[in-house]
């Protein structure tokens, strides 16, 4: 131990760094790859302006995934001992990755996305739909492709000790995969339906009409709302006065209490109600409006002001009840509590019955997903139509199964966490046990592909280390074999003994810094 | 309503037997036969407000999740679960008492202000997706500072050579604990948008965070993986990474990519 960090110390004074792209592979290739990768999308952006890319639809989609699960699996089973296959499934390679994604996602998270911004550079490169852009389906490719490898080295062959990695590193291949391939055939419509009319199409979002296989007649749209509240509005800025949460009441008939000083019953409260003459009563008409009656005391004066207010509709006008110069009581538009269209459905086989299409609760038809989308707010719960988003997306049973094995995932490496991982990777005999699994050919000396991590155990300071970047692990083989036709032409980075102050998890702490 | 009559009453024996619970967990590190105490004393409270949410289920005829009062009632029983499961694996004992605290808030609030009961939840709220997806993030967010106070102290300690091997480990178990809870997070609510707005991922900006969050941990847990000698990028990750967290949490409103957010309610 002593004798090795005396000579890494030696190493470490005539280091010269390895030349780029001179394998084995590092950090340094994998961020110059991931630098690359969005340059070249946002150069192809800029040369070829445009709305953006679609997302390739059935078969295409298909193609492109079973590539992208093939690809990995035959560059594993067949040139896994290739120092550029074996590099593209080690953390460094997924480091670069990660960071190209991580930018890609903070521009979208900076700029707003969907609608142009007029700025003509930002608008060319596309950052205001990245989702459609070159540099974002490149750089998502190549963390598939990059997941993909570091997943099925893991998995082929199956052991049990990599569940958790798998139903982690899996799963979220399967949902990215699932997500990104399936935007190509997920169709959402919307259908605008009229009482008594039968709907059998929708329109996408860039306008085209889409014919359905099933068909919708609204019988009624339905909803339901909280009680009106009501508050003391400023005239001259038009603005309800909030100071706390007592300045805003719900109306209900009885109540008393204050806001900002001005005390307040509440005599009488209708939920929908018409105008007749200078009152108003109950009234079940379409349009009828919250009306309530309120006593309210002037806080200087002490005099009574009596009188009615609503909010209104839209056939109905809105009523405030003076206080004095600068303020009034008004009431607020009751929010929704909950709305729903009830309509007919028919599909190709006939129809259905009458069915309840809700937020939160959609129904779920001939493969479509029926949600309540919207309705005409101008009428509030007298809207005449309902909008219904119709969802149609084959692919989410794989994004699920993926949703799942996230979950389970995550209950993983909670329960497990990250000492257990550890102990599952590095024991020493383990460790020969998996590569000579993974690879029965290898032999101790560092060759190819595994041979690179098939540092003789016991010297080996840590399996993460083994990358082919991680030149310490060439270094000591040579040293320890005194061979390396193969390391001779790795001149060092920069080898570093431990100081004992990190690494717990190793006994022999040799790390690069 | 007769149930939520009896509420005071439930929220102060369940508040009880809790804190007397997180009492004897402190105790038994002195005495351990007290360990058996705080087990007893926690699945009582369970108990008590098991019974209680399944007696306002019943009366209502419908779950219990609808009003922002329903809501909280749920958290103040899942929260002190995830504490709970978190002291027994982890020893994380303080993660146990601020559950219990968190719940005891939850709790009082309802107690305190029954007006609330009622109060408006707009409908794509109110989803049995919406109480799970918030707390399993209120634990994620809870965890990760901690992990972030972890991280400035290893640099501290490192920069004055003084760096021990516990306090990195520390910082990795609270990010796996907390990334799993992030990651569930991040499931249930895309669960949630499929329900409530069609598809379940939208790149909403608060989406988005969400998702730079959870990549940004990543980064972190595989640099440990692979280099665990790399002290201090990673614990300038670690640090970074609760920046970008709290931008998520607050600060995504005043960006100007968030206009139009469905998520700017809260
Ligand atoms: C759900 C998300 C993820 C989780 C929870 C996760 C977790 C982990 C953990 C705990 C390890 C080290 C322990 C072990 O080997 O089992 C690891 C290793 C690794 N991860 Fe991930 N990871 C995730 C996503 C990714 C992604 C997106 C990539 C690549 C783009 C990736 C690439 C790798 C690689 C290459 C290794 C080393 C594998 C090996 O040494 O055999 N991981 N991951």
């Amino acid at each position: 131990m002593l004798e090795r960090s005396k000579i890494n110390k030696e190493e470490k004074r005539n280091v010269t760094r390895k030349p780029v792209w001179v394998f084995p592979w590092g950090y340094r290739e994998s961020f110059l790859i991931a630098t690359a990768i969005p340059a070249i999308g946002f150069g192809l952006e800029w040369v070829t302006p445009g709305d953006g890319l679609s997302a390739p639809a059935w078969p295409w989609n298909a193609v492109l995934g079973v590539l992208l699960l093939l690809v990995p699996v035959a560059l594993h089973l067949f040139f896994r001992k290739n120092d550029l296959v074996n590099w593209l499934s080690r953390i460094p390679a997924s480091m670069g990755a990660i960071a190209a994604v991580i930018f890609l996602v903070l521009l979208m998270g900076l700029f707003l996305q969907g609608q142009p911004s007029g700025i003509t550079w930002v608008d060319r490169f596309g950052l205001t739909r990245l989702t459609t852009s070159w540099p974002f389906m490149l750089a998502i490719t190549w963390f598939l492709f990059v997941l993909g490898m570091a997943t099925i080295r893991r998995m082929i062959p199956f052991r049990a000790k990599n569940i958790g990695f798998l139903l982690n590193h899996l799963g979220l291949w399967i949902v990215i995969a699932g997500g990104i391939l399936g935007s190509g055939d997920l169709q959402r419509v919307t259908m605008t339906l009229q009482e008594g009319q039968t709907v059998w199409y929708g329109t996408d979002r860039a306008g085209n009409t889409v014919e359905l296989p099933l068909a919708l007649e609204l019988q009624r749209f339905h909803m339901e709302e909280y009680p009106p509240k009501m508050g003391i509005v400023d005239h001259e800025t038009e603005r309800l006065v909030i100071q706390n949460e007592n300045d805003l009441v719900e109306i209900a008939a009885g109540k008393q209490g204050a806001m900002s000083g001005w005390e307040y019953h509440i005599r009488t409260f209708y939920k929908e109600s018409g105008r007749i003459a200078d009152r108003y009563e109950p009234v079940h008409d379409i349009g009828a409006a919250p009306a309530a009656l309120v006593d309210v005391v002037n806080p200087t004066s002490g005099d009574t002001i009596s009188g009615w207010i609503t909010c209104g509709s839209f056939n109905m006008e809105h009523r405030f009840l003076q206080l004095d110069d600068q303020v009034s009581l008004a009431m607020t538009v009751p929010q929704s509590k909950r709305y729903m269209s009830i309509a007919r459905l028919y599909t190709e086989s006939g129809e259905h019955g009458v069915i309840d299409i809700e937020v939160n609760d959609p129904y779920r038809t001939e493969g479509w997903d029926l949600y309540q989308y919207s309705y005409d707010d101008r009428f509030g719960k007298w809207s005449p139509i309902s909008v219904i988003e119709a969802v149609n997306d084959p692919w989410l049973p794989f994004v699920y199964t993926g949703f799942i094995m996230l979950l389970l995932g995550a209950g993983y490496i909670f329960w497990v966490g990250k000492e257990k991982a550890d102990e599952l990777e590095i024991g020493p005999d383990k460790e020969s046990k998996s590569d000579s699994g993974g690879n029965q050919t290898v032999t101790t000396n560092a060759e190819g592909l595994d041979g690179a991590e098939g540092t003789p155990s016991g010297l080996k300071a840590d399996r993460f280390t083994g990358s082919d970047e991680d030149v310490s692990s060439h270094v000591k083989n040579g040293l320890k074999n005194g061979s390396g036709a193969k390391h001779d032409r790795v001149t060092e980075k920069k080898v570093e003994t431990g100081n004992g102050k990190d690494a717990p998890r190793s006994k022999e702490k040799e790390d690069i810094t | 309503m007769m149930t939520w009559s009896i509420f005071p009453a439930i929220a102060l024996t369940t508040g009880g037997l809790w804190a007397a619970s997180v009492a004897a967990m402190y105790v038994s590190i002195r005495k351990p036969r007290a360990e058996v105490l705080a087990h007893l004393l926690f699945w009582t409270g369970m108990l008590v407000l098991t019974l209680f949410i399944m007696s306002l289920w019943s009366s209502l005829e419908r779950p219990p999740m609808r009003t922002l009062g329903e809501t909280r009632l749920w958290y103040a029983f899942f929260i002190p679960l995830i504490g709970y499961l978190t002291w027994r694996r982890w020893e994380l004992r303080w993660v146990m008492s601020y559950s219990m605290l968190m719940a005891f808030v939850f709790l009082g609030i309802n107690v305190m202000n029954p007006e609330i009961h009622d109060r408006a939840l707009m409908p794509a709220l109110q989803s049995p997706w919406f109480v799970p997806h918030v707390i399993v993030y209120m634990f994620a967010y809870a965890l990760l500072g901690v992990s972030a106070i972890v991280a400035v102290k290893a640099l501290w300690d490192d920069h004055r050579g003084l760096l021990k091997p516990g306090t990195l480990h520390l910082a990795d178990n609270m990010v796996y604990i907390g990334f799993a809870f992030l990651t569930l997070g991040l499931v249930f609510g895309a669960i949630w948008g499929k329900e409530a707005w069609g598809h379940y991922w939208n790149w909403d900006p608060k989406e988005v965070w969400a998702l730079l969050t959870w990549v940004v941990y990543l980064a972190y847990m595989h640099i440990r993986a692979h280099r665990p000698g790399l002290v201090k990028p990673a614990m300038w990750t670690l640090a970074l990474a609760f920046v970008v967290l709290l931008i998520c949490w607050f600060g995504v409103n005043y960006l100007p990519s968030a206009q139009g957010s469905v998520h700017t309610y809260s």
